[in-house]
């Protein structure tokens, strides 16, 4: 029994869902080969040769896998195979995997399974049919199975402590149906959409593209990916690479806090498994309060902004707690999560950052976590009276 | 360049707004008295095929599909809404609602593979140089029949397409791709097989008119066999349990946003 995962990258670094795959594919036994196809990828052969529990790297290089064309790819795999005759063969369930993996299957007369969610032996899988209203235990009978993972069902495997033996494959010759002409990358900052913890979504009701700028003041607050409906694509709001959904990206975040949207079921589908849901919808009855923790009606135009404000007081009222600043709590001069928090020391630089916002603090905490619901607006800027105890410990953080 | 001819798949499947339930058994979901849609994918492959023949780049436009006798709704919708004519190649024994016949792939009706067997020997012998899909149907969600297909006519493929441009006085389409990080273009020499994504087009609805001309147009029905030239190979995924997943606790209200952040908080989700 062996299995081959084909590694998704972008010839500089690994795609993180090959990282879920590869734990899949470590779950089936046998041993695990990654098959690195592109137009100059050493630097990703190497990255994947450290995963751990990766036993070969198979590599292949050539100017026709210039952007990773299924055409071009298809062949590869199919050598690859009949060089190695693999049990199992499979990629993440990835706009890259859920082209090419269909493709592979066709070619070898296989039945191909998409997107699986669990892996109960190696011949038996479990996917979700109906925009994740139905789980489906299948027996798949073929000779090699050819199946694409959902990277959230599978831990990512560590990647270092591996140790793989690198091998160089000889590319069959360039099929040459088509031809990749350029790409429009979304570029962004924040933590990528299906492996972040914290994702804030947001739908039809924030009537406008620059409205999501209330959702990513919020995601900087939590370090969080931003997603959106499929509603607030279709209407041109946000980029199609947002959207989470049946049809679009599935998630499962720590937290997912969806605003201004309604819940229809192929968006429920994209966000379902994650572990704390939050609904802030003014419509009481809109069906994503069915599957939230938390509900929330109000006006997000209002709640969303709140939030935000309380979270960056949150922020400060942690470093008051834990690195004991004595500094003003200016909201828009703390920058998110980017200060010290632990270790209480901060760099000369976030030092005069803070000062400059100068006396009084904020807050009422003591040297306790803060209580969030007594962080208010009004506690800002009050007197200091309830921080003489950190006064003394921390007044050279003043002298600056 | 010529017209090209234009063959797209179609599905008959569980309306989308419907609540669905395994039936006992736990083999197959509920479909009796439950309504049935045209695959909203494949509504979207056919508008662009029909936008393609209004704009006389398409000569004619063939809606295809793989199934029981009831598909023949979907056949009829989609000629409804624009298609010239239509075949419909029937699943032996999948009688009325009848569920899984054989080859039944994951879900019930006819699996990915065996309708892209069958839409290659439709291919055959229609010859359209484009054959449109949608990218996935919404009742089995395997996102496969195109690539397949694609595969066993060693045919270029455009998948997750959100937009179709023909190059003129050439023999290949230039398009556009939803991906993860954004979007793509490529070149694609013709024939090839396109997978329409949502925001390729905006799907017209069938006027009255144009459902009853509808019923005019030919509608072709095929055995499956007979397609095939041969028995219907027998499934190679079988089904072992269909069931629901467990149901989310509804929400907790909270009433104010710091009540909010408070029991986040208390979760360590903040």
């Amino acid at each position: 029994q062996s299995t081959l995962v084909i590694a998704e990258h972008n010839n500089e670094t690994l795609t993180p869902i090959t990282l879920n795959t590869i734990t899949a594919a470590k779950r089936l036994g046998g041993e695990v080969s990654c098959l690195v196809a592109g137009t100059s990828c050493d630097k990703v052969a190497q990255e994947v040769s450290k995963v751990q529990g990766v036993a070969k790297v198979l590599v292949a290089q050539h100017d026709a896998y210039k952007g990773f064309l299924a055409e071009e790819l298809t062949p590869l795999v199919v050598e690859t195979h009949k060089k190695y005759n693999y049990t199992h063969i499979c990629a993440g369930a990835s706009a890259f995997g859920k082209n090419l993996i269909p493709r592979v299957a066709g070619k070898l007369d296989v039945a191909p399974v998409s997107d699986i969610i669990e892996i109960k032996s190696p011949d038996t899988f479990v996917r979700t049919m109906y925009a994740g209203n139905i789980l489906c235990t299948l027996q798949c009978d073929e000779a090699i199975k050819i199946f694409t993972v959902r990277g959230t069902s599978f831990e990512a495997a560590p990647a270092s402590g591996g140790s793989a033996s690198l091998e160089k494959l000889t590319p069959p010759p360039p099929v040459g149906l088509s031809e990749w002409i350029d790409q429009e990358l979304t570029k962004s900052d924040r933590p990528e959409l299906t492996s972040a913890k914290v994702v804030v979504s947001g739908g039809r009701g924030l009537k406008s593209g620059e409205n999501f700028k209330l959702l990513y003041d919020l995601a900087d607050q939590l370090h969080a990916a931003v997603g959106a409906s499929r509603a607030a694509v279709d209407a041109g709001f946000v980029p199609n690479d947002l959207q989470v959904g049946q049809t679009g990206k599935i998630v499962a975040p720590e937290l997912y806090i969806a605003v201004g949207i309604s819940g229809a079921i192929q968006h429920l589908a994209g966000m379902k498994d994650s572990k704390t849901i939050v609904a802030i919808n003014k419509d009481p009855e809109a069906p994503i309060f069915q599957v939230a923790d938390f509900g929330l009606v109000a006006d997000l135009f209002q709640a969303v902004p709140e939030m935000t404000e309380l979270l960056k007081k949150k922020h400060c009222g942690s470093m008051l707690a834990q690195d004991c600043w004595k500094v003003r709590c200016a909201p828009e001069d703390i920058i998110g999560c980017s200060w010290p928090r632990a270790g209480g020391m901060a760099s000369p630089s976030h030092t005069i950052r803070a000062v400059a916002g100068t006396l009084p603090s904020c807050g009422s905490g003591g040297p306790s976590a803060p209580n969030l619901s007594s962080i208010s607006g009004a506690a800002c800027g009050q007197s200091m009276s309830g921080f003489s105890w950190n006064t003394l410990r921390f007044s050279w953080f003043l002298q600056l | 360049m010529a017209p090209l001819k234009v063959l797209v798949g179609v599905k008959r499947v569980i309306d989308f707004a419907v609540k669905v339930r395994v039936a006992p058994g736990g083999h197959v979901v509920q479909e009796q008295g439950v309504k049935h849609s045209l695959n909203p994918f494949c509504e979207i492959a056919l508008e662009e095929a029909v936008r393609m023949r209004e704009r006389g780049e398409a000569a004619e436009v063939i809606a295809a599909t793989v199934g029981s006798r009831q598909s023949q709704d979907a056949l009829r919708t989609a000629l409804a809404l624009g298609a010239d004519r239509a075949v419909l190649v029937e699943l032996p024994g999948a009688g009325p609602e009848q569920g899984a016949g054989p080859g039944a792939g994951p879900g019930q009706g006819a699996g990915p593979p065996l309708v892209a067997a069958a839409l290659a020997k439709l291919v055959e012998r229609e010859k359209p140089q484009l054959v449109l899909l949608g990218k996935q149907a919404i009742d089995d969600d395997c996102n496969q029949t195109g690539q397949i297909l694609a595969a066993i006519l060693d045919w270029s493929q455009g998948t997750f397409l959100s937009r179709l441009e023909l190059d003129p006085g050439s023999s290949s389409v230039r398009i556009q791709r939803e991906v993860d990080g954004g979007l793509e273009q490529l070149r694609l020499q013709l024939p090839t097989v396109l997978t329409a994504d949502l925001r390729l087009n905006q799907p017209r609805y069938a006027t009255l008119p144009n459902i009853m001309k509808a019923k005019k147009k030919p509608l072709e029905v095929q055995p499956l066999e007979q397609l095939l030239g041969g028995p219907v190979p027998p499934p190679r995924l079988r089904v072992l349990r269909l069931e629901e997943p467990p149901v989310r606790q509804g929400a907790q209200r909270v009433e104010s946003v710091p009540a909010l952040l408070e029991r986040l908080a208390a979760l360590g989700r903040i």
